[in-house]
């Protein structure tokens, strides 16, 4: 009979995991780089070497260098809002009221809805015609006729604002899990001390949410850098190419063209830039320990 | 000490309460209008006139509106139910297979001390971390090469990739912070490793595992850019992304389209109410109670 170890059992259980997910993402990543060094065109059965070529064109591709501008402000701006959000809204519902459960099932709701749910719920908020904003604005007689916010300079601020609440409830109940240790008599002591509302922030809660939130912020920036969902359905990339991301980029460049040698360059270059922020998160990992010692 | 009195927290949390649903509250409001008052100045915000005229539309019924006008169904309303049976046609098993793949995976990665463990998380936390649209590149090549673009397939395989690698985080973290006494015992009075898992571990975690499987579901039926762009249109198109040809039907009023959203978020709404607790305990984010 054979002698079920540890490891052989292991093996066994893991191997579908290992097949699906290797199979499913590892591979067609690596196809896809085996993709941007060539001219694809699937139609014309054309698959020829090109070397490095696309990604010299993207380099030199001013389109490519917007997109990666707007990336940035979509990225850096959803992220403010995510940790901003995420940790009022925790400090909040860390208090005791009447209807926690209710307050809380109400909280999470953004977070379940699709990223197409959430980006036409921006629609419905912000368009020219028929917008939530512009309806309250507009009975309150603060605007005389409607604006068309999704047309204004700030649409990818709004755009960040919409992924914002879609994200901000997982690290809110993240953050809130972080408070709920904090020991009652450590904030009664802060208190009787005379200590004001930002210096027990900084010197009782911080500490201990420190973890959540720098994973909050984390997860926030991979999260709002992948999106491609959020900028297709919402904006279009508009007006012009003023809400245009990498991701919108490539889809659009996909879309247009079936160019699928430069849409796989172009991802790879996105690529590049998530190693770099998914390394600085194993680094912050590792650094977790310290943080948990102290 | 100015202490915030209790009237300015409760403000607070109505404002939260309002922040939190206002969006769905206003494609609701929407969804129950009439045409009509949709497109007037001011829109609707309160209820004031409420009809369910949106939702028979859009499931081909016809309709009347106050001044005695007769309202036609919506142009493409056998499509969207099509859509509807589509996302149950695919939701199902790729549900089936995370759930079958994930839980003996979760439990390893939760529980053993298996060598390289780390470099097998690294390699699922570097998957979640891929774009959608990086992956739509090669799968679109590899599907026009082999035919499966515009299957079931297609579709369900291309899901997985969504749904896999999450779903094994959670219950890696679940695993990890369930008790090990019950298995212990188990082991002592004689279980093997394999029986420990199947008759100790599955039973404890079963609540978990459900949830996770709903979740799945979930995944699988809010998913867009794929079902968009690998199901060649039509025929196998699920519903969220239908939804897009939907809204540009000319047919389709502003307040059909809300009903139609409000269709396709009712499932992701009740699916928050229901597994509230469970989804604020699990770990989706914190990969710390495994790694390190």
């Amino acid at each position: 009979m054979v002698k079920w170890t540890d490891t052989k059992i292991a093996i066994i259980l893991l191997t579908p995991l290992f097949i699906l997910n290797f199979g499913l993402s590892i591979y067609p990543m690596i196809y896809s780089l085996y993709l941007s060094f060539h001219d694809v065109n699937l139609f014309l059965n054309k698959f020829d070497y090109i070397g490095g070529l696309q990604y010299l064109k993207l380099f030199s591709d001013r389109s490519y260098g917007e997109a990666t501008m707007v990336t940035i402000r979509f990225v850096v701006d959803s992220t403010i809002m995510v940790l901003l959000l995420s940790i009022s809204i925790a400090l909040l519902l860390n208090r005791a009221f009447v209807g926690q459960s209710i307050m809380r099932v109400i909280v999470i709701m953004p977070w379940a809805l699709s990223e197409f749910a959430t980006a036409t719920a921006g629609r419905y908020l912000f368009n020219g015609s028929y917008g939530f904003v512009d309806a309250i604005l507009y009975r309150l007689g603060l605007i005389e006729k409607y604006i068309d916010f999704l047309g204004s300079p700030f649409v990818v601020e709004l755009l960040a604002f919409m992924y914002a609440w879609h994200l901000a409830p997982l690290g809110i109940f993240f953050i809130l899990a972080g408070l709920q240790t904090i020991p009652e008599d450590l904030n009664k002591q802060a208190k009787i001390d005379g200590a004001s509302f930002f210096t027990r922030f900084r010197v009782v809660t911080l500490p201990f949410i420190r973890y959540a939130v720098l994973m909050t912020g984390i997860i926030a920036t991979i999260e709002s850098a992948r999106t491609a969902d959020m900028i297709i359905v919402m904006t279009g990339g508009g007006p012009g190419t003023s809400s245009q991301t990498i991701t919108f980029y490539i889809y659009k460049v996909f879309f247009r063209g079936l160019d699928l040698g430069y849409g796989a360059a172009g991802s790879w270059l996105l690529m590049a830039g998530l190693i770099i922020a998914i390394t600085s998160y194993f680094i912050v990992l590792s650094m977790r320990r310290r943080v948990m010692q102290y | 000490m100015a202490r915030p009195s209790k009237y300015l927290v409760y403000i607070a949390l109505i404002l939260v309460a309002f922040y939190s649903i206002g969006p769905i509250y206003y494609i609701f409001i929407v969804s129950i209008s009439w045409p009509k008052d949709v497109i007037r100045i001011p829109s609707p915000i309160f209820p004031t006139d409420p009809t369910i005229a949106n939702y028979l539309r859009i499931f081909g019924y016809s309709a009347v509106d106050p001044m005695g006008n007769p309202l036609r169904p919506a142009g493409q309303w056998r499509e969207l139910i099509r859509g509807m049976i589509n996302s149950a046609i695919i939701g199902v098993p790729v549900t089936i297979i995370t759930t079958a793949v994930v839980v003996p995976a979760g439990y390893v990665l939760g529980r053993y001390r298996v060598k390289a463990k780390n470099a097998l998380i690294a390699i699922l936390f570097g998957s979640r971390t891929i774009p959608p649209v990086s992956l739509l590149v090669p799968f679109y090549a590899f599907y026009v090469m082999t035919g499966l673009r515009g299957t079931y397939i297609g579709l369900i395989l291309v899901h997985l990739t969504i749904t896999i690698p999450l779903m094994t985080w959670i219950l890696m973290g679940y695993f990890a912070t369930l008790p090990t006494d019950l298995e212990k015992a188990a082991r002592v009075d004689g279980c093997g490793r394999l029986s420990t898992f199947t008759k100790v571990a599955i039973p404890l975690a079963m609540p978990a595992i459900a949830s996770t499987a709903i979740l799945t579901f979930l995944y699988s039926w809010n998913e867009f850019l794929y079902g968009m762009l690998l199901s060649g249109g039509g025929e196998v198109q699920p519903f969220t992304p239908f939804l897009t040809t939907f809204f540009q039907n000319i047919t389709v009023e502003t307040s059909m389209a809300a009903a139609a959203m409000m269709t396709n978020i009712t499932p992701a709404l009740l699916v928050a109410a229901v597994l509230q607790r469970y989804i604020t305990s699990i770990k989706i984010i914190d990969p710390g109670t495994v790694v390190v």
